[in-house]
């Protein structure tokens, strides 16, 4: 019992000195370890931090994921979630209440279904409340992550053009404005032909039934649960390889998308030109893609949305080349 | 129902509140059954059938063995345990043999494609195999007939309780019958060994919510094709933190299940004894899932003639039992493969022990720990991978891989890997550190270690993930 007893307090003055940890110097770059804890760390960013700050929201999977935030305006929440679907971002909202003015809508998933698993972890009755009140049960604050945000800190005073590189993936930093935003290598070629090959075949077949047409349903609920509380919802495609743009199953998407949405309904975002943007796998865009392809949506969303005074950035100073 | 959830958290909480009330003093055993059905049926109450049906097998024939007439005892034995291995072979390598022996759209397949695999069904089919054997075996002695007591309400509740209890109903530890039942008497609330419990419930818990899911997240790209993009170091380092991940997801599990048992008074067995120490593959198997290898070696190596009948027969035994083991595993040829590569590794090492020196030096024993360690990482590829195929593959792209460069995102995955195996390593040379007698002084501060523990599993757990071992 006294092991017990002793090992408790330890733990719990742990806890104690690691809370004011948080509060006096908590990290200033969220470093995820991994996919999953990505996606919890922008959701749990929302739901504790950012929610009132977003009127404009995207959806979608780890496609629009690639979207890098430095070019995006800053109040624009990116809860594109790689692995997952559309649904799990509308049930967030949702769940939190936030109607916001705009939703940006990513197309290319839309065949997967939703997880409820993922929702049901975020809002258990037990640890949602707590992690409000305790913020080191939040993902972005794990020890780990906080180390790493640590090493990262010291890294950028040892070697700033190492720790640039490492925060531009993390979604900091960028190009200054009006610099030339990255151009792909054109000899690059992607890794693997072999995971290509799997998705130009994933493109290739038509989503499954009855599953698709369960997701179109549920895309009905959500869509009419936030149009009528004023939310505008606006379909975009995120640019893909050319071959699987062109596939059955994305031929099958819009001709479904079309059925339920005509085009005077909602808006559809301008499709993108997939020839002049580079995948890693045929799917996921290059980093200089995405930084592309992310200025263009950054315009898409100026003129739906107007920008406030307060963005930081001005979006459309970049050189796109 | 996860050994992580707050469901399961509650049902203990419940149980162990009512358990030790002296009004329930007389009915322990039955509160643990209802508890532990509960816990089976949280998911899909239809699976209760089956194992209820399979518990009534095991309950009658054993009954007959012990004391039905003298000349009908081995036909109960052999009753008993062919339903039992019917029951796991159908409902465990039906979709196997669907894929293997028919066409996907004939109406057999389909048939045997969609069978559901009931969950811990691998494990409850062998404790039945145990008490049957151990029954038949003692069948003369009155202390082995003590396991299938005369009275039938009681044998009923001990063998319904034997393969039900909860904390290895799912994943094991697989009980043998003559260890547990005799454990089947009155529980007090004194005797429960706190120190023990809390032990092995926080090493458990952060071998689970720490480690393993946590690696689970670095893991992730072992996965065709996707593993082809990643970079040599970088499918070294994931098949290494897979093996640290295994580990720590079944040695996490076997030990939050003997830490509740504990606190309900009941002792299962140690399942791990330090396995990424072992000298040889021989060894691993006398640490690694030491309930399973024990058990093949008791209920199926030795009855086969063990290493009794020549040398060539030994080795056949050997490949037949770990051929069978990796079968038990899943049902997919790689499984079948993973086991008989380790039947291989014993019988070289077999022949190799009589012709080579034992490794003296430390280098030579450090050496021998590499190798072995290096053999079972490659061979939990096949755990992995579900396609022999593929897991030929990725090794060979740690070779044809050294071209691809290693990205500032993978350096970090093999940061969060060495980090995470870290916990390992260090259980590992905790072993090394009691041998050279460093207990008592670390021993001490032990306190420091649990709450360290215990401030990570509630900061810096990974997602909720199944336990690998609850698919087999």
């Amino acid at each position: 019992m006294k092991l017990l007893v002793r090992s408790l307090f330890a733990a719990f003055v742990l806890l104690g000195g690691y809370h004011f940890w948080l509060m006096a110097m908590p990290g200033a770059v969220a470093v995820p370890q991994g996919i999953n804890q990505d996606n919890v760390i922008r959701m749990q960013e929302f739901i504790y931090t950012r929610a009132g700050e977003c009127p404009t929201v995207i959806l979608g999977s780890s496609l629009a994921a690639k979207l890098r935030p430095q070019l995006l305006p800053p109040n624009v929440c990116n809860l594109a979630l790689r692995g997952q679907s559309v649904f799990e971002g509308f049930e967030l909202l949702r769940r939190t209440q936030r109607i916001p003015r705009l939703i940006l809508l990513e197309t290319n998933i839309l065949d997967r279904a939703p997880d409820p698993q993922t929702i049901e972890a975020l809002f258990n009755p037990a640890l949602h409340p707590l992690r409000r009140w305790y913020p080191g049960l939040q993902a972005r604050h794990q020890p780990l992550n906080e180390a790493l945000a640590a090493g990262l800190a010291v890294l950028a005073w040892l070697r700033p053009a190492a720790a640039a590189r490492i925060q531009l993936k993390l979604g900091v930093g960028g190009p200054a404005p009006g610099a030339a935003l990255p151009a792909d290598d054109p000899t690059l070629r992607p890794t693997s032909a072999a995971v290509v090959a799997a998705a130009h075949a994933a493109y290739d077949e038509l989503p499954e039934q009855p599953d698709f047409g369960r997701n179109l349903a549920l895309l009905r609920q959500y869509v009419r649960y936030f149009t009528t509380r004023g939310t505008r919802v606006v379909f975009f495609e995120m640019p893909i390889d050319e071959y699987a743009s062109q596939g059955a199953k994305m031929h099958y998407i819009r001709q479904q998308l079309a059925v339920s949405y005509p085009a005077n309904q909602l808006l559809y975002l301008p499709r993108p030109d997939c020839t002049i943007y580079r995948t890693t796998d045929g799917m996921h865009l290059t980093d200089p893609s995405a930084w592309r392809y992310s200025a263009v949506l950054a315009r898409e969303i100026s003129t739906l949305l107007p920008v406030p005074s307060t963005a930081a950035v001005p979006i459309a100073s970049y050189q796109l080349r | 129902m996860l050994f992580n959830s707050i469901e399961f958290l509650i049902l203990v909480g419940i149980t162990w509140g009512i358990y030790y009330l002296p009004a329930m003093r007389r009915w322990q055993v039955e509160l643990l059954i209802v508890s532990s059905l509960a816990f089976y049926s949280w998911t899909n109450p239809k699976l209760l059938l089956l194992f209820l049906a399979s518990a009534a097998v095991n309950v009658s024939t054993s009954y007959g063995v012990v004391h039905g007439r003298p000349e009908r005892r081995r036909f109960y034995a052999t009753l008993g345990v062919v339903v039992n291995l019917l029951v796991l072979a159908f409902f465990k390598y039906s979709p196997l043999l669907g894929r293997s022996l028919f066409h996907e759209t004939s109406s057999i397949g389909q048939f045997l494609l969609q069978v559901p695999l009931p969950i811990g069904i691998s494990f409850y089919t062998f404790e039945g195999i145990s008490l049957l054997v151990d029954a038949y075996r003692g069948r003369n002695d009155p202390t082995a007939r003590a396991l299938v007591p005369q009275q039938w309400r009681t044998h009923l509740r001990n063998t319904t309780f034997f393969v039900a209890f909860f904390p290895h109903l799912i994943a094991g530890p697989i009980l043998k019958a003559h260890q547990f039942i005799p454990q089947i008497i009155p529980k007090r609330l004194a005797d429960v060994d706190w120190a023990a419990v809390m032990r092995n419930l926080l090493l458990g818990y952060f071998l689970k919510m720490v480690i393993a899911d946590n690696l689970k997240e670095q893991t992730f790209w072992i996965a065709s094709p996707y593993f082809e993009t990643q970079s040599t170091a970088m499918l070294l380092a994931m098949l290494f933190g897979y093996s640290m991940q295994i580990f720590a997801d079944f040695a996490g599990y076997s030990l939050i299940a003997i830490g509740v048992a504990r606190m309900f008074g009941y002792d299962l067995p140690d399942n791990f004894n330090f396995p990424y120490i072992s000298q040889s593959v021989t060894e691993f198997w006398r640490r690694w899932h030491i309930s399973l290898s024990s058990f093949l070696r008791e209920y199926l190596y030795v009855p086969l003639g063990g290493n009794r009948r020549g040398n060539l027969r030994t080795y056949l035994n050997l490949m037949v039992v770990m051929f069978l083991g990796g079968l038990w595993h899943g049902a997919a040829w790689s499984y079948a493969v993973w086991g008989s590569f380790h039947g291989i590794a014993l019988a070289v090492e077999r022949l190799a022990k009589a012709r080579l020196p034992e490794p003296r030096s430390r280098w030579a024993r450090a050496g021998a720990m590499l190798l072995t360690f290096s053999f079972v990482s490659m061979a939990w590829l096949l755990f992995k991978l579900p396609h022999f195929d593929q897991a030929v593959s990725y090794m060979q792209h740690i070779f044809t891989n050294r071209h691809v460069a290693t990205t500032g995102l993978s350096f970090l995955t093999m940061l969060c890997i060495a980090v995470y195996s870290l916990p390992v390593l260090l259980y590992h040379a905790w072993y090394l550190a009691r041998a050279a007698g460093w207990e008592i002084s670390v021993r001490r501060y032990d306190f420091a270690g649990y709450g360290l523990m215990l401030f990570l599993i509630v900061t810096n757990a990974g997602p909720a993930g199944d336990f690998i071992y609850f698919q087999f």
